[in-house]
C-alpha cells in the first residue's frame, strides 16, 4: 500500500471524525429548540387528534361510488401567512441556522420532512418480530414500501395508525416467508402503488419540495427498492409473468424517478439538508452544499427533460391504445386459426365462428412456443362446448375450469372503483390492461353458462360452470364485469378522441363489426363516451339494488380495495345481520317504510302532538333516530342472545309502523286517528320487545361491571375496548328513550323489576357514555400518569353533575349487588 | 347532502377535491380533520381543517364540485366543521388567495355565514405588467432610471453576503437565496454602495408568465420607488403585457407603497374568521 494512499485513508478518516464531532455538537446545541418545536408540534398534533376522534363519533364515514367532475386549481402564489406561522418560521430556520451554514426555514421542512417520512417507518419494522432476523438488504427493500406508524407517549395509536400496523405487519410476515404466492398481493400493491406516482414538471419547484419533502422522499426510495425487489429470485416468475404494458409503465418510470432522485437530492444538498440521513448539512461538509449549487441547474435540466420524455411515451402509448382493441382482436382471430389448423379439428363454418370459440380465443397464447398447447386449447373448447346434452365430461370440465378461474380471479381483482375515479388523462394509460380484461370477460360469459359436470341433460335447473366458479360472488362478479366493460369502452373512446384530434386514428383503430361507423370517428367516440357512463352508471344501480351489497360495511370495504366476497361471506354468516341489510337494501314498500321512520327520521310517538308533548317538557321526538346504524344496536350480546331472525324482524316492522303519519290533533280527534291507533299500537309492542333486550343488556351490564366503571385503568380499557364498544353502543340512544320518548316507560312504576331497569339503565348508560371520552384521554395524554390524573378529573367532574348523583345514588341504595370488581366473562341472562 | 370523515381509507374518491397539501398529510396518516361532501352516493366536495393551537381552526382546503354548487354544500361543510371545533377552539377561519373568477364568490359565502374579513398583515396584490404601466409611479418612464442594477451585474459573493445576512437577522421572509434560479436575476435590482448592496428587490418567476415581487430591502426612502421602477421597467422590457405581476406586503412601508402603485386596487389575500359557536345554522 502506498505512503500517498495511506495518508488519503487518514486524511477521510479525520474528516469523517470531524464530520461526526460537529454533527454532535449541532445536536447538542439545538436540542433546546429542537424539543421545544417538537413540543408544540406534538401539542398540535394531540389536539388534532382529539378532534378527529371527535369527528370519527359524531359524523359517520364518507361513502360514495362515484366522484363528481372538478378539482380545485392551486395557483403558484404566495398563500397569507398568518402571525403564528410567520413566528414559527423564525422559530424553524433559528435552528437550522445554527445547524448549517445556509440554514432557513426551508432547512428546517426539508430535514424534518425527511425524518418524518424514516421515523413512522423505522418504528414500524422495529416492532415486528419477523423483522428483527432479517437480513438488511430485505429490511431496506420493506420498509421503502411499508405505511409506517407513530405512538403517544403511552402507546395509545389512531385507528388509522393500527390500521397501518396491521398492514406493515402482514407486509413483513407474507413477503419474509419467501413464498412467491404469500408475497403476490404486496407485489401488486408496490405496482399499483409506483404506477400511480404522477411526476410533474412543477415538483421540483423549492416550494412543493417543501411541503412534500416526506412524500418524495418515499417516491425516491420506493423506486429504488422496486430495482431490487424486480431481481430477487423469488420475485422473478412475478415480473415475467406481468402484462407486458405494465411491464412497460413500470420500467419506462425508472429513468425519470433517477432523474427526480438525483435532481432531489442535490437540491436538498443546496438548501443545507441531508437527504439520506434526514440530517442538517454542517459547517464540516459545507463543500457539498457548494457543490450542489453548481450542478443543481444540470439535474433539473435532466428531470424535466425526462419528464418531457415519459410524457411523449405516454403519448405513443395512447396512440397505441387508441387501435389496442382491434389489434388484439384480429391477434386472437390468428391464433385461432392457426390453432384450428394445428389440431386437425374439423369444424363446419358456423361453428368456427360461434361466439364460444370466437371469444374462447383469449384463452390462446402469442408465439411459435404456445402452438402446440394452443391447438390443446381448441380440442378442449371443442370438447368441453359439444359433450353430448350439453353436460361436459368431468376431465374436460376441470380443465377448462383450471384455466379460467385465474382469469375470473383477476376480474373480481380489478379496482374498478379506483379506475372509476381517476380523471380521463390517466384511464387512457390503463386502456391496455382493460382490453384485455374485456377479451376475457367476454369469453367467460360464453363459457360459463355451460352445464356442471354432475347435471343431467334431464335437468331443467342446474349448476352450471358460472354458479361454481363465482359461487357467492354474483352481484359482485356481475358488477365488476360490468364496469370493466364500461371502463375498457371509454378508454379506447378517449384515445381514439385523442388520435383524431392529434392526427392518427383511422380504420385500423375499429373491428370489422364495427365498420363503417355511423357518423365517422368524432360521433362514434361521443356515442362510446356516452354509452360507457351510462354503462357505469346502471352497473352502480343495480349493485346498490342487490341484495347483498350497498350495507355501510360493504362500502368501507369496497373503498378500502378489500376482496370482498370472502369478507361479505363471513358477515352473512351473521343472521341478524342479514335480516338489517333486507332492510337497508330491499326497495320494498315495507323495508323502506322502516328505512324511513327508524333510520332517516328522527323517532317520535303516534300518541302525542308535539304541543302536547311540549306541554309536558317533552322535544316533539327522540332528537335522534332509534338505529342510526342497525349495527350499533345487534353489537349488545343481549340483542345476540335473546333476538332470531323472525323476532328482529317482527320487532324492527312493529317499531316503524306508522311511517309518514304525524299526529295532528289530541288523541280521538285527528283525521287519522284508525290508522294512528293501529300503528301506535304496534309501536307500542315494538318498543316491549326493545325494553325486553335492552332490559337484559343493563342487567348483563350491572353482573359485568357493578361500580368499577369509573375505576377502569388505562390498560384494562386499552386490552377491552371492544367489549365496551359493543356493551355501550347503544347508551346514547337508551337515553334518549328514556329522556324524551313518553311512551318508553310506563307512567307508574309496576314493580321492582321495573324500577331495576330504570335505574340501571339512567347509570349505566350515562356513564357507559362517558367511557368513550377515556379512549380520547388515552390518545392524548402524554404518559401514563397524566392520563390517570385526567381520568380521575373527568370522574370527579361527571360525579359533581345532579343526574350522576341521582342515577348513582338511587342503584346504590336499591341494588345490593351493584358493589363488585369487574367479571369481564359475563353472559346474558 | 351530507358529510361525513375522510381517512386514508376512503381517500381515493375524495382525493381531486382536495388541495395537493391536505391530500399528502391524509396519505401520512396526519390527524388533519376532512370531511367529505356527498349527494346520494355521489361525492361533490370536500374540506379540511387544522386546529392551530387551542385558539383557531383553520379551514385548508374547501372545495365543492361545481355542478352541486348553491346546493348548500359549502355551508354544511364549513357549519359541520365550526360544530366540531366547539369546545375546542374559539373560532374558525379562513385565508385564501382570490386569483380565478369562481373564487370571487367566496368572500359573500363567507359573510352570508356570518364570517367577518380579518385584519391582515401581509396582504397580496395581483396585477399585469400593462395595468402596471399605466400605474402613477411608472407613467411617462420607458428607461429604467439610473442608480439600480440588475442582479446579473453584482457579484454574486455579495449576494450571498446579504442573503446570510438577512438571515441571520431573521429578516422577513425570503424562501430563496438571492442567488436561487427561481430569482429572475435580469428584473431583481440592488442599489450599491462601496461595492455591497445597500437596497434590493427581488422578483421570483413562477411560470413565463407570472413573477412575483417577493422582497423588497429599502436602506433609504427614496431607494424604494427608484428600485421599483427600475425592477418593473426592465421587466417590461423582458416580458409579455399580459405577465401577471404579484405583489406581497408583509408591512405598513410597502402596504403603503402598494397603495401608491395601483391606487384603489385591493389586495387578493382574504382572510374571514368568526366564532365556532355561530347561530345561523351551525349544527350537526
Amino acid at each position: 500500500m502506498s505512503q500517498a494512499y495511506q495518508q488519503e485513508q487518514k486524511q477521510e478518516q479525520i474528516q469523517t471524525q470531524q464530520q461526526e464531532v460537529q454533527q454532535e455538537q449541532v445536536v447538542r446545541q439545538t436540542a433546546p429548540e429542537q424539543e421545544e418545536v417538537r413540543q408544540q408540534a406534538a401539542q398540535d398534533q394531540a389536539l388534532n387528534a382529539q378532534l378527529t376522534t371527535v369527528v370519527h363519533q359524531q359524523l359517520p364515514p364518507a361513502q360514495a361510488v362515484q366522484a363528481a367532475h372538478g378539482a380545485p386549481v392551486q395557483e403558484e402564489l404566495p398563500s397569507p401567512t398568518g402571525y403564528k406561522a410567520r413566528r414559527r418560521e423564525k422559530k424553524h430556520a433559528k435552528i437550522a441556522r445554527k445547524a448549517c451554514p445556509v440554514g432557513t426555514a426551508i432547512t428546517y421542512d426539508l430535514v424534518e420532512g425527511a425524518r418524518l417520512s424514516k421515523e413512522r417507518k423505522a418504528l414500524s419494522a422495529r416492532e415486528c418480530p419477523q423483522m428483527q432476523t432479517c437480513s438488511s438488504y430485505d429490511r431496506r427493500v420493506l420498509m421503502s414500501f411499508c405505511k409506517g406508524y407513530q405512538k403517544g407517549k403511552l402507546g395509545g395509536m389512531s385507528a388509522q395508525d393500527k390500521a397501518n400496523k396491521a398492514a406493515d405487519h402482514q407486509l413483513f410476515t407474507d413477503y419474509l416467508t419467501g413464498n412467491l404466492e404469500r408475497r403476490r398481493p404486496h407485489l401488486d400493491n408496490m405496482v399499483k402503488e409506483l404506477l400511480a406516482i404522477r411526476f410533474t414538471p412543477d415538483m421540483l419547484t423549492v416550494r412543493n419540495v417543501r411541503r412534500n419533502m416526506a412524500r418524495y422522499r418515499d417516491i425516491v426510495d420506493k423506486f429504488y427498492a422496486m430495482n431490487d425487489i424486480m431481481k430477487d429470485p423469488v420475485n422473478v416468475p412475478y415480473f415475467n409473468a406481468m402484462d407486458p404494458m405494465t411491464r412497460q409503465a413500470l420500467e419506462a418510470a425508472f429513468p425519470l424517478s433517477l432523474a427526480f432522485s438525483a435532481a432531489l437530492f442535490t437540491l436538498s444538498n443546496k438548501y443545507g439538508c441531508d437527504l439520506d440521513k434526514g440530517e442538517y448539512i454542517s459547517h464540516v461538509q459545507e463543500q457539498n452544499i457548494h457543490q450542489a449549487n453548481a450542478t443543481l441547474p444540470e439535474f433539473l435540466t435532466d428531470y424535466r427533460q425526462a419528464q418531457a420524455g415519459h410524457q411523449q411515451e405516454e403519448e405513443r402509448q395512447i396512440r397505441q391504445s387508441g387501435g389496442d382493441y382491434a389489434a388484439r382482436v384480429k391477434q386472437n382471430e390468428d391464433l385461432l386459426r392457426q390453432a384450428l389448423a394445428d389440431s386437425g379439428v374439423t369444424l363446419a363454418l358456423a361453428e368456427r365462428r360461434a361466439p364460444w370459440m370466437v371469444k374462447g380465443a383469449a384463452l390462446l397464447q402469442v408465439g411459435e412456443e404456445h402452438r402446440e398447447e394452443n391447438a390443446a386449447v381448441v380440442k378442449m373448447l371443442v370438447q368441453f362446448h359439444q359433450a353430448p346434452g350439453g353436460v361436459p365430461p368431468k376431465d374436460v370440465y376441470y380443465q377448462v375450469k383450471d384455466r379460467l378461474t385465474p382469469r375470473v380471479q383477476r376480474i373480481l381483482d380489478c379496482d374498478v372503483n379506483a379506475l372509476a375515479a381517476l380523471p380521463d388523462s390517466a384511464l387512457i394509460l390503463h386502456a391496455a390492461e382493460l382490453n384485455q380484461m374485456l377479451l376475457d370477460v367476454e369469453m367467460l360469459a360464453e363459457l360459463m353458462g355451460t352445464r356442471h359436470h354432475t347435471a343431467t341433460p334431464a335437468q331443467t335447473a342446474y349448476l352450471t360452470l358460472g354458479d361454481d366458479l363465482i359461487r357467492y360472488k354474483g352481484p359482485e362478479y356481475a358488477y365488476q364485469a360490468s364496469m370493466i366493460q364500461a371502463l375498457a369502452q371509454r378508454a379506447r373512446a378517449l384515445a381514439v378522441g385523442y388520435m383524431t384530434k392529434h392526427g392518427g386514428a383511422d380504420a385500423a383503430c375499429f373491428i370489422q363489426e364495427e365498420q363503417p361507423l355511423a357518423g365517422g370517428i368524432p360521433a362514434w367516440t361521443e356515442r362510446q363516451l356516452a354509452a360507457s357512463s351510462q354503462q357505469m352508471e346502471e352497473s352502480r344501480t343495480r349493485l346498490q339494488n342487490s341484495a347483498i351489497v350497498g350495507h355501510p360495511e360493504y362500502e368501507e370495504r369496497l373503498a378500502q380495495g378489500v376482496k370482498i366476497g370472502k369478507n361479505m361471506a363471513n358477515l352473512m354468516d351473521d343472521p341478524l345481520t342479514r335480516v338489517t341489510w333486507e332492510y337497508e337494501r330491499s326497495q320494498a314498500p315495507e323495508a323502506q317504510a322502516v328505512r324511513q321512520r327508524l333510520q332517516d327520521e328522527n323517532y317520535y310517538s303516534l300518541n302525542y302532538t308535539p304541543q302536547e308533548l311540549e306541554a309536558r317538557g317533552l322535544p316533539a321526538n327522540l332528537s335522534e333516530s332509534l338505529f342510526r346504524r342497525f349495527g350499533a344496536f345487534l353489537q349488545s350480546r343481549a340483542a345476540q342472545a335473546l333476538l332470531t331472525p323472525e323476532t328482529l324482524r317482527e320487532m324492527l316492522e312493529n317499531l316503524a309502523a306508522g311511517a309518514g303519519l304525524h299526529r295532528t290533533a289530541p288523541m280521538g280527534q285527528d283525521p287519522n286517528e284508525d290508522a294512528l291507533k293501529e300503528a301506535s299500537q304496534r309501536n307500542a309492542a315494538g318498543m316491549a320487545q326493545l325494553r325486553q333486550v335492552l332490559s337484559a343488556h343493563f342487567r348483563y351490564l350491572e353482573r359485568k361491571y357493578g361500580d368499577q366503571l369509573m375505576f377502569l385503568t388505562p390498560e384494562e380499557l386499552a386490552e377491552h375496548q371492544a367489549d365496551l364498544d359493543a356493551d355501550f353502543a347503544f347508551s346514547q340512544v337508551a337515553l334518549k328513550l328514556m329522556d324524551n320518548y313518553p311512551d318508553f316507560f310506563a307512567q307508574e312504576i309496576q314493580d321492582l323489576d321495573e324500577l331495576h331497569f330504570r335505574n340501571r339503565l339512567q347509570y349505566y348508560a350515562s356513564v357507559g357514555k362517558s367511557v368513550k371520552d377515556m379512549y380520547t384521554i388515552l390518545r392524548t395524554a402524554q404518559n401514563r400518569e397524566e392520563a390517570l390524573t385526567r381520568m380521575k378529573e373527568y370522574w370527579q367532574i361527571a360525579e359533581s353533575t345532579p343526574d350522576y348523583a341521582q342515577a348513582y345514588q338511587a342503584i346504590r341504595a336499591r341494588h345490593p349487588g351493584f358493589a363488585h370488581p369487574v367479571r369481564w366473562n359475563q353472559g346474558v341472562q | 347532502m351530507h358529510v361525513g370523515w375522510i381517512d386514508q381509507s376512503n381517500l381515493p374518491l375524495f382525493r381531486t377535491f382536495l388541495l395537493p397539501d391536505s391530500e399528502a398529510a391524509l396519505e401520512r396518516g396526519e390527524p388533519l380533520t376532512a370531511l367529505g361532501l356527498m349527494k346520494g352516493e355521489v361525492a361533490c366536495g370536500a374540506a379540511t381543517a387544522w386546529l392551530d393551537g387551542q385558539d383557531t381552526l383553520s379551514i385548508r382546503s374547501l372545495y365543492v364540485a361545481p355542478d352541486y354548487r348553491r346546493q348548500g354544500g359549502g355551508r354544511l361543510l364549513v357549519n359541520t366543521l365550526a360544530a366540531l371545533g366547539t369546545g375546542l377552539c374559539g373560532s374558525i377561519q379562513c385565508g385564501y388567495t382570490q386569483t380565478l373568477p369562481e373564487h370571487e364568490a367566496l368572500a359573500p359565502f363567507f359573510t352570508a355565514l356570518g364570517f367577518q374579513p380579518e385584519e391582515e398583515e401581509s396582504g397580496i396584490y395581483l396585477t399585469t405588467l400593462k395595468e402596471l404601466a399605466d400605474s402613477p409611479l411608472f407613467q411617462n418612464r420607458t428607461e429604467p432610471p439610473k442608480g439600480p442594477i440588475p442582479f446579473v451585474q453584482v457579484s454574486t459573493s455579495a449576494l450571498v453576503a446579504v442573503y446570510k445576512k438577512a438571515a441571520a437577522a431573521g429578516e422577513n421572509y425570503l424562501e430563496v437565496p438571492l442567488t436561487d434560479p427561481s430569482v429572475d436575476q435580469q428584473a431583481s435590482v440592488a442599489i450599491l454602495e462601496q461595492g455591497m448592496p445597500r437596497s434590493f428587490a427581488v422578483l421570483t418567476r413562477q411560470a413565463p408568465d407570472q413573477v412575483t415581487l417577493a422582497w423588497v430591502k429599502s436602506a433609504q426612502p427614496n431607494d424604494l420607488p427608484l428600485m421599483l421602477q427600475s425592477a418593473f421597467a426592465r421587466l417590461r422590457e423582458i416580458s409579455a403585457p399580459e405577465t401577471r405581476v404579484a405583489v406581497q406586503t408583509v408591512d405598513d412601508q410597502t402596504a403603503q407603497l402598494m397603495a401608491a402603485i395601483l391606487p384603489g386596487v385591493s389586495p387578493i389575500s382574504r382572510s374571514f374568521i368568526r366564532p365556532v359557536e355561530y347561530k345561523e345554522g351551525g349544527s350537526l
